[in-house]
């Protein structure tokens, strides 16, 4: 039996590159992620079964937001890199976006690869930018469920899977700057609308 | 087949876990198990990288012979001397200096230890082994060098094995380790300048 969890996840005599896995249990977040809250807005650990980690956006302000990033720490490559999310929220008509994948900054306005979920759009999209957004759709509707949001940044395209199904490809637009992880999530108004993230991986390919 | 645990995934049927621990080094800052400390010259720093693939960076400071490292701060040894594996995705950044990766009895090399050391002095990867402070150097046959490797030490009873990019390299069976253990990750300067050395992945456990 292979006991090194690196031999699992990398073919012999090549060498791993980055990756990162959080599981997003016990008492606090882990140290590897920057919180940045507006006002109102929280964030914590999850005291209830399958929640992990949360952040709510409150009811002070109109497009309050929590995100995490690595602080702008860009270890993963915009052409070769894949992220993995296990993620929801709970509420689909109040939120301006959900979002979850790889980013040069700390927004959608940067080079980035995101899945996103906003009121303006039925099902959950794909979004790849460069010097502006493409946004292709997948077939799954916007909902308040758990799923494994699966994002590949490739030499010529970005592809999406949910729940382990190819449903969206971006052509144009790829980013083409280093990338981190990021997720955030925003209310359209003082509605308190809450994401949790059960799981996290990203790495290299 | 699939596993629905890691405990699975990585200890067969009837056998009950050791101590592992693995980290990517991946993130806004170095996970806080891990003590940074300057072994030699207080000028050294660490730092996570904002670089693809960059991992966790050392800079020592600027006499010859400077050493900074991360470790568990002699407070957790928990790693066997003759039952363990550790591997270090690891390099050095330029010439005039040195690495090593392994477990150690303690952070600043002094005691028992068996390491993957590569120094700018030598022509080779050396696999290093300690005794109380006596040690045997046995040479691989991969040229030193500033690329990222992969190296696997692994103990046993009667012997230690190296194995960089899965690949064996060496075998010491004198002045073997008998303490317990920790994780160290070390870079040192040969010159009067600062020197870096980065680190992507460290795992070990017990057999």
């Amino acid at each position: 039996m292979v006991q090194a969890l690196i031999d699992y996840l990398n073919p012999p005599g090549v060498v791993p590159l980055q990756r990162v896995v959080d599981n997003f249990d016990g008492d606090s977040l882990n140290e590897r992620w920057l919180v940045v809250s507006s006002i109102g807005a929280s964030e914590s650990m999850d005291d209830a079964v399958n929640a992990g980690w949360s952040a709510s956006t409150g009811t002070t302000t109109s497009s309050a937001s929590v995100r995490i990033t690595f602080n702008s720490l860009k270890q993963y490559a915009f052409d070769g890199s894949v992220s993995i999310w296990v993620t929801k929220t709970d509420n689909t008509a109040n939120v301006n976006t959900f979002f979850y994948g790889f980013s040069s900054g700390i927004n959608e306005f940067t080079d980035h690869l995101l899945g996103i979920l906003k009121t303006s759009e039925t099902n959950y999209v794909i979004s790849s930018r460069d010097t502006a957004s493409n946004i292709v759709s997948s077939s799954v509707a916007r909902d308040t469920a758990y799923h494994k949001h699966q994002l590949e940044t490739r030499p010529s395209s970005a592809v999406y899977f949910i729940d382990d199904v190819l449903e969206a490809i971006s052509t144009t637009q790829l980013p083409n700057t280093a990338q981190q992880p990021i997720w955030r999530i925003r209310n359209s108004d003082t509605t308190d609308i809450k994401g949790n993230v059960l799981y996290m991986e990203a790495y290299n390919t | 087949m699939s596993f629905q645990s890691v405990h699975d995934l990585l200890t067969p049927p009837g056998v009950v876990r050791k101590q592992k621990f693995w980290d990517w080094f991946s993130g806004d800052s170095l996970k806080s198990y891990w003590t940074f400390a300057n072994e030699s010259g207080s000028g050294g720093s660490g730092a996570m990288q904002d670089a693809v693939n960059g991992g966790y960076q050392i800079t020592t400071d600027t006499s010859s012979n400077d050493y900074s490292g991360i470790s568990f701060s002699n407070i957790a040894n928990h790693y066997s001397a003759t039952a363990s594996s550790f591997i270090a995705v690891a390099n050095r950044d330029s010439t005039l200096s040195r690495y090593w990766a392994g477990l150690m009895e303690t952070k600043n090399g002094v005691g028992d230890y068996y390491i993957c050391d590569n120094v700018s002095a030598n022509t080779f990867y050396i696999l290093k082994t300690s005794d109380g402070g006596t040690n045997t150097d046995t040479n691989t046959s991969v040229a030193v060098d500033t690329t990222v490797r992969k190296s696997q030490g692994i103990s046993n009873n009667s012997s230690i094995a190296l194995w960089l990019d899965d690949v064996l390299e060496a075998i010491n069976t004198a002045n073997l380790p008998t303490t317990a253990l920790q994780p160290n990750y070390v870079v040192m300067t040969n010159t009067t300048a600062a020197k870096t050395g980065s680190i992507r992945y460290f795992e070990a456990y017990n057999t």
